[in-house]
């Protein structure tokens, strides 16, 4: 597999290229694609926000209109591509924001298969796409002449807010489905039938939003930290094969929002999660490993495994700075375009943290980077 | 009945005089010939003021409007100069009038036009501005969908205007359609939204444009099918100094044929 655009001296060009990769594939409703693997092991297009929520927070780092924003990641890109790429970071971004405003149902929740799909509004769904609206709420500048200051603006997230409570189980944790009754559920089995109990990962979404919201989260927080703390993780949750996926959603929401008990959360996720690395610096696949740096990133490790991650993804990229198809929950969402968002994230946050031409460094003497 | 006394030429008319002289003349009569006229059953002459006016409501009156009042009834006793009048001249030739300078064409002054009147151009739509828009139109379909009339109403410009089909349609009569629309259909479940996603036109005077479909679908009941309504509309959307409000939603020609009546199904409107 060629790795072309990631070589030293064109890792900018190679993110440009991938940058364009994603605008090309997105479709015109503003969605990221994403296909789900039938029996025959074909793909088959499936809609689904819940992925789009995720490449746009992957993509934030590109984005200069985002608080996410990277200026470093910016001073990487080749000069006559930066601007090019950064507003084409910036528009795919906004069209997955217009997307995700279209899906919305009129109580203020989403569906995990799209507003029409017969599948009730789900949390994770819901907690992420608020998420992601929450960013284009306008900011208002300061008032130049120290005016009094205005009456208190309505917050149109509290209807995300409030459309989430009714997940909300007496001990504070979130179901992810609600049956015609109100009753909550976590999945629903092979069978149709729903599952009781509560998902993790689930829960992970709904804390980041509700802390992004300034809601009370401590319940929800002492929940996932014990979740954390009884190390169980030969999956991330019933839907969510992978425990990659728990460790990349439970260290975004205590980053994003600064939530306490980070260094405790590092302490105990950090080992659990190199555990998973292969000795060639990869993780199980473009998705996973790309799971793995983000999380490890947003954990604060500066850990020289990271660089090995970083080879391995860049050696699965192709010759057309993507990455390919990998499962992202048990049904097998997922899609190149996908894979390229969390990719290119994690290579943005590799470089951020390292320098451009550390990944060179570190790389196997037998790649060809 | 004849004005000058004489028997009516209609038979029916005619039958109607023969019964009115049978019960006038009484069982000792006589017959229809004995018939003696009174003064009281004496049709009236034309009045000497206006002879030949038979009637206020005459709808022949205004045929004539010129040639009648020299007061004669009759405009053929009229004399000739009488009858070419103002109104013949309308069915005559044009008198001849002076030759024309030239063969040129004479010169049709024409209306100044404005060149920047029709200006078609899209302008640039700030991010703030197409959010806070679409925004407005999100809060309208959602109320909508949750069916809060009056929660839908307050994304509706006071001054709200439409012309569909040759009728206008104010805020009432827009508020009026849906509360009757969600009324008929109120024992079932209801999804409203827009097909696809909408995108913002700056247009001018501050004002934005944006095509939408509005899509309500009502779900089956046990007894009865689900029923979609599909609206394809360009909300026009301006800022009343406060928020951005729905001033108008005009039916876009284009997808006449995507438009599936507002009327419920099985009404005469249907």
């Amino acid at each position: 597999m060629s790795t072309a655009p990631f070589r030293s001296e064109h890792t900018g060009l190679g993110l440009a290229h991938a940058l364009a990769a994603i605008a090309r594939s997105q479709m015109h409703s503003g969605e990221i694609p994403v296909f789900r693997r039938d029996a025959a092991g074909y793909l088959a297009y499936c809609l689904c926000p819940l992925l789009s929520t995720l490449g746009h927070d992957a993509l934030a780092l590109f984005d200069p209109t985002s608080r996410l924003f990277d200026r470093s990641i910016a001073a990487i890109l080749p000069s006559v591509h930066r601007i090019p790429a950064l507003a084409t970071a910036t528009m795919v971004r906004r069209k997955i924001r217009g997307f995700l405003a279209w899906q919305q149902q009129a109580d203020g929740r989403w569906s995990f298969f799209g507003r029409s799909s017969g599948l009730s509004p789900d949390a994770a769904t819901t907690a992420c796409a608020a998420a992601v609206l929450l960013e284009s709420l306008p900011v208002e500048p300061p008032d130049p002449w120290d005016a009094p200051p205005p009456a208190p603006a309505p917050r149109p997230w509290r209807r995300h807010v409030e459309a989430l409570g009714r997940h909300r189980a007496a001990d504070g944790r979130y179901f992810t489905f609600l049956d015609p009754h109100g009753r909550g559920y976590s999945s629903i089995t092979p069978e149709g039938l729903p599952r009781g109990g509560f998902d993790r990962v689930v829960n992970a979404h709904v804390l980041r939003f509700l802390a992004l919201a300034g809601e009370d989260t401590d319940e929800l927080r002492a929940y996932l930290l014990a979740e954390v703390e009884a190390g169980d993780f030969r999956t991330g949750s019933t839907d969510h094969p992978n425990p990659l996926a728990f460790f990349h959603a439970v260290a975004r929401a205590w980053r994003q929002p600064e939530l306490p008990d980070r260094e405790r959360l590092a302490e105990l996720l950090v080992p659990r999660i190199f555990e998973l690395q292969s000795p060639d610096g990869d993780f199980g696949g473009p998705l996973s490993t790309a799971l793995a740096i983000l999380a490890l990133a947003d954990l604060d490790s500066e850990d020289d495994r990271l660089l090995l991650a970083g080879a391995a993804l860049t050696a699965q990229a192709t010759s057309g700075a993507t990455w390919g198809y990998e499962s992202y929950l048990r049904q097998g969402s997922g899609s190149a375009s996908f894979s390229t968002c969390l990719s290119l994230a994690a290579l943005g946050r590799l470089l951020s943290i390292f320098g451009g031409l550390e990944i060179e460094k570190t790389k196997k003497p037998s790649s060809d980077l | 009945m004849s004005r000058h006394g004489g028997p009516p030429q209609d038979p029916r008319l005619q039958q109607l005089y023969g019964l009115l002289q049978s019960l006038l003349a009484g069982p000792g009569g006589g017959g229809a010939g004995s018939f003696v006229s009174s003064p009281w059953h004496e049709v009236p002459e034309p009045s000497s003021e206006e002879p030949w006016l038979v009637s206020a409501t005459d709808l022949l009156t205004a045929w004539s409007p010129q040639v009648l009042d020299a007061g004669s009834p009759s405009p053929a006793s009229l004399s000739p100069p009488l009858q070419h009048s103002t109104w013949d001249s309308y069915f005559e030739a044009p008198p001849p009038g002076p030759e024309p300078a030239s063969q040129a064409p004479p010169v049709v002054p024409l209306p100044q036009i404005d060149p920047e009147e029709p200006d078609f151009e899209r302008e640039e739509i700030d991010d703030a501005t197409a959010i806070a828009a679409v925004d407005c139109l999100y809060d309208f379909v959602h109320a909508l969908g949750r069916r809060e009339i009056d929660q839908a109403m307050r994304c509706v410009d006071l001054e709200f205007h439409s012309i569909e089909k040759d009728e206008e349609i104010d805020r009432t009569a827009l508020r009026q359609r849906f509360e009757h629309l969600l009324d008929t259909y109120r024992r079932r479940e209801l999804e409203v939204s827009l097909t696809s996603v909408p995108e913002p036109v700056a247009y001018r005077g501050g004002m934005v444009l944006i095509p939408a479909t509005l899509q309500l679908d009502f779900a089956a009941t046990g007894r009865e099918p689900a029923h979609s309504i599909v609206l394809a509309r360009v909300a026009v959307l301006c800022h009343d100094g406060k928020a951005w409000k729905i001033a108008g939603l005009g039916p876009r020609p284009d997808l006449e044929h995507a438009t599936i009546g507002w009327a419920p199904e099985g009404s005469p409107q249907a």
